[in-house]
């Protein structure tokens, strides 16, 4: 049971991140492709904790899949063209899974409070298209922000009780991990940069947009989530619009200040879910 | 005499579930006061673990001249979950088990009956949970049917069924990562009040 959970949580998730940046960074996949791969990844972490889910579509959870197979689609066709969606169209897309997730709850009380709660990882992901493509193309900033958010919206997301979306970021979280691993060996230790190219923005598209479907889907249906924990969680995904103002270096220990700085609402996060669930 | 108690049991296992064929006998309501929906299942083979579903509805149609004519149909709201820590029970309310905010209630409907002994039948028919619908067949028996001792006008009454399905069928993929199952065991325990 626990080597089940470390290999489908830990270990797979992260051997797939390996595999993402040695294509991304040996193989010089580009946008579409790491688009491609990026999707690839994600859904089969998914797959591998929640299952096949049926066609249609019975509970959110089912959907969630779709929903991300239907982003990358699109991420996909923009990454041919050297560009992710438009921060518009991340909004209408996000929106519209949204609802397609929520229609139950939305259809009985659209006044509901956890409903409000979930239109904020739509506001950030949004937000996060919208970033300047420079910030997007940094090779640590932001792979390392959205593992600090997956990391914290994991925890929030189990002390919320909910359990398998929790897990499902966990592992989001390895496959940055392991997406960071080699990115960094090749920058600071085999001492070849990672070029700024457009590819990287495709990846932290990806990532960011399915991330919000997840957080958005806790916010709705986690049945003891602290509103407040996890507002601080969606906070985290602001890191790249801070962190630069106080880290001018490129040196090695850049990545774990751009972490430190990420780290403050994320633990802030996690310590006010586990004052809540106790 | 036989001929009625068999008869009879054949009424009580069509209270227990519903089927599209009725209405031709008579109406038993499931008193919720006197229901229990009892579950047990595997726990890493330490233990069995138990928990209970406390509001129970339902209607039983009960055709004694012919008891494959009856049919049942019961809900269990899915949000009266008890498995004796609070912590749990959030837990199996969520998503991961029971979602009961996408799906609040638990429901089976009788579909056939087949009469298997005097006071005894097995009872087929849809189940619905988590949005997932699958043939269950319970094992029924009609323990009695008097009137209150204290009201001579309402009769009631009881039975006791059992069951066992696999969650995975239901698309309850979480059990085996908690170390439980395969299989979940359930004992259902009704008195019905005829109308």
């Amino acid at each position: 049971m626990a080597l089940t959970l470390i290999l489908n949580t830990v270990l797979i998730p992260l051997a797939l991140g390996l595999i993402l940046a040695a294509l991304f960074r040996f193989g010089k996949l580009q946008g579409g492709l790491l688009a491609l791969a990026s999707m690839a990844a994600v859904l089969a972490i998914y797959m591998v904790l929640e299952g096949i889910p049926p066609l249609p579509p019975v509970s959110s959870k089912h959907k969630i899949w779709y929903i991300i197979m239907g982003l990358g689609v699109v991420n996909v066709l923009f990454g041919f063209k050297h560009k992710t969606p438009h921060p518009i169209l991340t909004a209408l897309l996000l929106l519209a899974s949204f609802v397609w997730i929520a229609y139950r709850k939305i259809s009985s009380d659209i006044m509901q409070p956890e409903l409000f709660l979930g239109l904020i990882p739509i506001a950030i992901a949004t937000v996060v298209a919208n970033a300047p493509k420079r910030q997007q193309q940094d090779a640590f900033l932001w792979p390392v922000t959205l593992l600090t958010a997956a990391v914290a919206g994991s925890l929030v997301s189990v002390l919320g009780s909910y359990i398998g979306l929790g897990q499902v970021l966990g592992a989001i979280a390895a496959l940055l991990g392991g997406f960071l691993a080699v990115v960094y060996l090749a920058e600071h230790i085999l001492k070849r940069p990672v070029s700024e190219g457009l590819v990287l923005s495709s990846m932290t598209w990806m990532v960011t947009s399915a991330m919000a479907v997840i957080l958005l889907s806790i916010a709705v249906f986690a049945a003891k989530l602290s509103a407040l924990a996890f507002a601080l969680v969606c906070l985290v995904f602001l890191t790249p619009f801070v962190a630069p103002r106080f880290i001018k270096t490129t040196y090695w220990w850049r990545p774990f200040a751009i972490g430190g700085i990420a780290l403050v609402p994320a633990v802030v996060a996690v310590g006010t879910a586990w004052v809540s669930a106790n | 005499m036989k001929t009625l108690s068999t008869l009879a049991m054949a009424a009580a296992v069509a209270v227990i579930l519903p089927t599209s064929s009725a209405l031709a006998g008579e109406t038993y309501v499931v008193d919720p006061a006197h229901a229990w929906v009892q579950f047990g299942i595997g726990h890493a083979g330490w233990s069995t673990a138990r928990g209970k579903f406390s509001a129970i509805e339902g209607t039983i149609d009960f055709d004694k001249d012919d008891v494959t004519k009856s049919s049942v149909e019961i809900t269990i709201d899915a949000t009266s979950v008890d498995t004796n820590l609070e912590a749990r029970d959030d837990h199996l309310l969520g998503p991961d088990f029971l979602n009961v905010e996408e799906f609040p209630e638990v429901t089976f409907n009788s579909t056939s009956i087949e009469q298997t002994g005097e006071r005894t039948a097995l009872v087929t028919g849809d189940m619905t949970m988590i949005g997932a619908t699958r043939e269950v067949v319970l094992d029924v028996t009609w323990n009695n049917e008097a009137a209150l001792p204290w009201d001579a006008t309402t009769i009631v009454s009881g039975f006791s069924a059992t069951t066992s399905f696999n969650p995975v069928d239901f698309g309850m993929n979480k059990v085996a990562e908690f170390g439980l199952g395969p299989m979940m065991d359930v004992i259902i325990e009704v008195e019905s009040q005829k109308q």
